[in-house]
C-alpha cells in the first residue's frame, strides 16, 4: 500500500483536565473518509489540528508529506488545503463573490483575472453562480454553507477537510453535495466530519470513528455495517437491553443490541445501526 | 498578496458609510471655511486640517472595524489555516489608508483651487500646512488599525476618537499656559486669531517639523502594529526609529513655534518687513499689504457709494483707507494690538480678511459708517456718549449713508437694530467679523432714525441731507435737531 497522504501518530490534546484527543493514530489515503462521532468526541479538534489552525501539542501529524509541527510544514500544508470549519465566520456585508475572492487572495491567488475565474468556478460548482453578487447576510443558511464549501474548494486542494458540511442543506442540496464530493474524492483526500451516517454511507470509502477522544473504529462503511450483523432485529416488542430501539413506521420495533427480542426477526443492518452499536457497546462489535 | 488585499480593503474602506459621511461633513466644513471670507490663502490653509477632522475620525473608526472584521465575524479560525499570514493583512489595512488620504488631498486641492479662483483671493497657501490635513487622516486611520491589533475590541476605535477630541480640547485650553510649544504636540494646531495675518510668514508656524512629527507618529504606530502581528524584529526596529523622529521633531517644532524665542523673532522680522502699497483714487488713498491691492476695488466701491451722497466739499476731502492687521500673541492666544500702518493717524481701517456672502454686508456697513463718520466730522468712534443715544446730530445720517445704496449693508443694519430692540436699551454694536478692529458703538436712536430714512425715497432724503448738512456736521448739533430737520420723530433719548 502507498504511504498515506495524512498520517496522524499518537496525537494527544488536553484542554485543562479534559482530554479532547487521546493517543490518536490513523492514516488517510486519497478518497473520501468519514469522520464519525457524537458531539464532544473530538472531531472538530482533530480537524483543526489537521487544518493547522492549532499547533499539535503532542504527537505528530504529517499531511501531504509535510510535518505540521514546523512553520514551513504548516505553510506547505496550507497551500494545498481546503478547510470548511463548522462556523466559517462569514463577513455578512460581503457578497458571496467578495468573500470567496477575499479567501482566494489569502490562499495566494494574487493574479486578479485568474483569481476571479477561479472564484466563479467554485461558486458555480456549489450552485451559487446566480447569487454570487448577493450579500451573504441575504443568503439562506444552506446557501451560506455552500459559500463556505466554495472557499474550501479554491485552488483544487489536495486535502479537503469539511466539518459538518451538510448542516442546513435541504435534501436536494445534500444530493448535489454528495455528487460533488464523490467527484472530488476521486483525486484527493477528503475528510468529512459529520453526524449524518447517510452522507457517510453514500460517499465515504473509509470511516474513522471517534468516541470520547479515542478512535474506536477505522475501516470501510461495509465493515462498520457488517459489525452489526446479527445485532439488529425487528419484532413486536423492544429487545431487552437493546442499545437503541424504536417503533418503525410499519408498526414493529427495530432494536439494535446484543440480545434478540423474543419474536425478533434479524434484518439487514444499516451503517447507522453499526454506528449506534459502536457507540452503545463497542465490545459487541470488537 | 498585500497588493491584492490592499485593493480589496481600499475599495471597502472608501465605500464605508462612516467614511462617506465623514467625507460629506469635511466637504461641508471646508466649503464653509472657503465661503466665509474672500480667501486669504495663507490663512485658509490652516483651516484645512480641522475641516478634514470628520474624515479623519471616520477613517479611524472604519479602519478599526475593518481590522477587527475577522475577529468580529469569528473568521480567525478559517484565516489561521490560510497561507497568507497576518502581516500582509495588516499591511493591506495600512495601505488602504493611503487612498483615503489621497481623497483628502484631492478634497483640499479642490477646495484651495476653488478658493484661488475667487478674483479677490490673495496669498499663497503653504503646501506643508495643506499636507497636514491628509496626514492627520492617515494618522487617524493608522491609529484605528493599530488599535484593532493592540486592543482588539470594537469599542476601542470610537473611544479613541472621543479621547483624541477630549485631549485636543484640553491641550488647546491649557497648552498656552504651560508653554508656547505645547499646542504643537497635538495633531491639530488650528490658529484662533480673529483676522488673517497679512502674510504667511507672520504666522511663523513650524509646519514642516509638525508634518514630520505627524508622519513619524503614523509610522511608529504602523511599525508597532506590524511587530504585534509577527514581524517582531523589523516592526520594533521601525518603531524605535519612528519614536526617535517623533521626539526630535516634537522638540524642534516646540522650539520654533510662535511664542518661543525663535518663533517670536521670526514674527517680528516678518512684521517689520510688511510695507503697505498705497494708491490714490481722486481724494482717497488706499493702502494695502503686499498682495492685497486686488481688494482695493471692494473698498472703493463702499467709499464711492457713501461719498456720492454727500455734498461735493465733503466728498472731496482727503481720506485714507488703510488695511491693518492685528498683532497676535501666541502665548496668550489673544490679539494685543494693531500692526503699525504708515501715514497719518485716524485712517479708515479695513481688516485683512474681507467677508464674503451674507456677512459681507456687515463689513461694508462698518466701512461705510467709518467713511460717513469722517465726512460728517463726527466724534471719533468709540468715544463715550449718552447711554443709548450719542449726542452727534449726524449719527443717524451716517448710518443711512452707509446703508442706503447697498442692500447688503441695509439688511445688516436692520438685523443689528432688530437685535438691539430685542435686547432692550443699550448700544448698537455694528457687527464686524473683526470685532477688535471695529469698536463702533451707536445708540438705538441713531439706528431707528437711519431705518426711518431708509424707508423713505432716497432722493427726498438726499435733498434734506444736502440742505441740512451744516447742522448734521456741526460738532454742537444734536440728534433731536437732526430729527426736526429731517422731518423725523424726536429721538427717545
Amino acid at each position: 500500500m502507498t504511504s498515506p497522504s495524512v498520517a496522524v501518530r499518537g496525537v494527544d490534546v488536553q484542554f485543562g483536565r479534559t482530554h479532547a484527543l487521546r493517543d490518536v493514530t490513523f492514516g488517510l489515503h486519497p478518497g473520501v473518509t468519514g469522520l464519525l462521532g457524537p458531539n464532544g468526541a473530538g472531531k472538530t479538534t482533530l480537524l483543526r489540528l489537521l487544518a493547522t489552525a492549532t499547533p499539535v501539542p503532542r504527537g505528530e501529524i504529517l499531511a501531504l508529506g509535510h510535518d505540521a509541527s514546523t512553520a514551513a510544514g504548516r505553510l506547505a500544508i496550507r497551500r494545498r488545503l481546503g478547510y470548511l470549519p463548522q462556523d466559517p465566520g462569514f463577513h455578512r456585508h460581503f457578497t458571496a463573490f467578495e468573500f470567496v475572492d477575499y479567501v482566494a487572495i489569502l490562499k495566494e491567488h494574487t493574479r486578479r483575472r485568474a483569481r476571479h475565474d477561479e472564484v466563479r468556478r467554485v461558486l458555480d460548482l456549489v450552485g451559487l453562480a446566480d447569487v454570487r453578487h448577493k450579500k451573504i447576510k441575504a443568503l439562506s443558511g444552506g446557501m451560506r454553507r455552500r459559500v463556505g464549501l466554495a472557499q474550501a474548494l479554491l485552488g483544487e486542494p489536495a486535502l479537503l477537510l469539511l466539518d459538518e458540511p451538510t448542516n442546513g442543506l435541504d435534501p436536494e442540496q445534500r444530493m448535489r453535495f454528495r455528487e460533488l464530493l464523490s467527484d472530488l474524492g476521486q483525486s484527493r483526500t477528503v475528510v468529512l466530519s459529520t453526524h449524518q451516517t447517510e452522507d457517510v454511507a453514500a460517499v465515504c470509502q473509509r470511516i474513522v470513528a471517534l468516541h470520547k477522544g479515542t478512535i474506536c473504529f477505522t475501516g470501510t462503511p461495509e465493515e462498520l455495517r457488517g459489525r452489526a450483523h446479527g445485532h439488529v432485529w425487528v419484532g413486536t416488542e423492544r429487545a431487552p437491553g437493546a442499545w437503541a430501539s424504536w417503533r418503525t413506521g410499519a408498526g414493529g420495533h427495530r432494536s439494535v443490541g446484543a440480545t434478540a427480542p423474543p419474536d425478533g426477526v434479524p434484518v439487514e443492518p444499516t451503517l447507522e445501526d453499526g454506528y449506534l452499536l459502536l457507540l452503545g457497546d463497542p465490545g459487541v462489535t470488537a | 498578496m498585500t497588493a491584492a488585499l490592499a485593493r480589496v480593503e481600499t475599495w471597502r474602506l472608501l465605500r464605508h458609510p462612516f467614511v462617506l459621511v465623514g467625507l460629506v461633513l469635511s466637504c461641508w466644513l471646508l466649503w464653509r471655511e472657503i465661503t466665509a471670507n474672500r480667501p486669504v490663502l495663507h490663512f485658509l490653509d490652516l483651516a484645512t486640517p480641522t475641516a478634514l477632522m470628520p474624515l479623519a475620525g471616520a477613517a479611524l473608526v472604519a479602519a478599526n472595524l475593518a481590522t477587527l472584521r475577522a475577529r468580529r465575524d469569528h473568521a480567525e479560525d478559517l484565516y489561521a489555516t490560510m497561507p497568507g499570514r497576518p502581516v500582509p493583512r495588516v499591511a493591506a489595512h495600512l495601505a488602504a489608508l493611503l487612498p483615503v488620504a489621497l481623497v483628502a488631498v484631492a478634497l483640499v486641492a479642490a477646495g484651495v483651487a476653488w478658493a484661488a479662483s475667487d478674483p479677490y483671493a490673495v496669498g499663497t497657501p503653504s503646501l506643508l500646512e495643506l499636507a497636514a490635513g491628509p496626514v492627520v487622516v492617515l494618522l487617524a486611520g493608522t491609529l484605528g488599525v493599530a488599535l484593532g491589533r493592540l486592543v482588539p475590541v470594537p469599542v476601542a476605535g470610537p473611544l479613541a476618537l472621543v479621547g483624541w477630541l477630549l485631549v485636543s480640547m484640553v491641550v488647546f485650553a491649557i497648552g498656552p499656559a504651560i508653554g508656547p510649544g505645547v499646542l504643537w504636540f497635538s495633531a491639530l494646531v488650528p490658529d484662533f486669531r480673529p483676522d488673517a495675518p497679512p502674510s504667511g510668514v507672520v504666522l511663523a508656524r513650524p509646519a514642516g517639523w509638525h508634518l514630520v512629527y505627524l508622519l513619524a507618529l503614523a509610522a511608529g504606530l504602523a511599525a508597532l502594529t506590524v511587530a504585534r502581528v509577527g514581524a517582531r524584529r523589523s516592526g520594533l526596529g521601525g518603531f524605535a526609529v519612528a519614536l526617535a523622529v517623533v521626539l526630535a521633531a516634537g522638540v524642534a517644532q516646540a522650539g520654533a513655534a510662535p511664542g518661543s524665542a525663535a518663533g517670536d523673532a521670526r514674527v517680528a522680522t516678518a512684521e517689520a518687513a510688511l510695507r503697505q502699497n498705497c494708491q490714490a483714487h481722486e481724494s482717497v488713498t488706499y493702502c494695502a499689504y503686499p498682495g492685497f491691492e486686488v481688494r482695493v476695488p471692494l473698498w472703493r466701491d463702499v467709499v464711492r457709494r457713501v461719498r456720492d451722497r454727500v455734498p461735493a466739499a465733503a466728498a472731496s476731502a482727503p481720506l485714507r483707507v488703510v488695511q491693518q492687521a492685528q498683532h497676535w500673541d501666541a502665548a496668550s492666544s489673544g490679539a494685543t494690538g494693531r500692526l503699525p500702518s504708515n501715514g497719518p493717524e485716524d485712517p479708515v481701517v479695513v481688516p485683512v480678511s474681507w467677508p464674503a456672502g451674507d456677512t459681507a454686508g456687515f463689513e461694508r456697513l462698518r466701512l461705510g459708517i467709518a467713511v460717513a463718520q469722517r465726512s460728517l466730522a463726527l466724534p471719533a468712534l468709540g468715544t463715550a456718549g449718552r447711554e443709548g443715544c450719542r449726542p452727534a446730530a449726524g449719527g443717524g445720517v451716517a448710518l443711512w449713508l452707509a446703508a442706503v445704496a447697498d442692500p447688503g449693508a441695509a439688511a445688516a443694519l436692520r438685523a443689528d437694530l432688530k437685535d438691539l430692540r430685542d435686547a432692550g436699551p443699550g448700544l448698537l454694536y455694528v457687527n464686524s467679523s473683526h470685532s477688535s478692529l471695529s469698536d463702533f458703538t451707536w445708540g438705538r436712536a441713531e439706528g431707528e432714525q437711519a431705518v426711518l430714512l431708509l424707508d423713505r425715497p432716497e432722493a427726498e432724503v438726499r435733498g434734506l441731507v444736502a440742505d441740512h448738512w451744516a447742522l448734521l456736521a456741526a460738532p454742537a448739533g444734536t440728534l433731536a435737531q437732526a430729527a426736526t430737520a429731517l422731518s423725523l420723530p424726536a429721538p427717545a433719548c
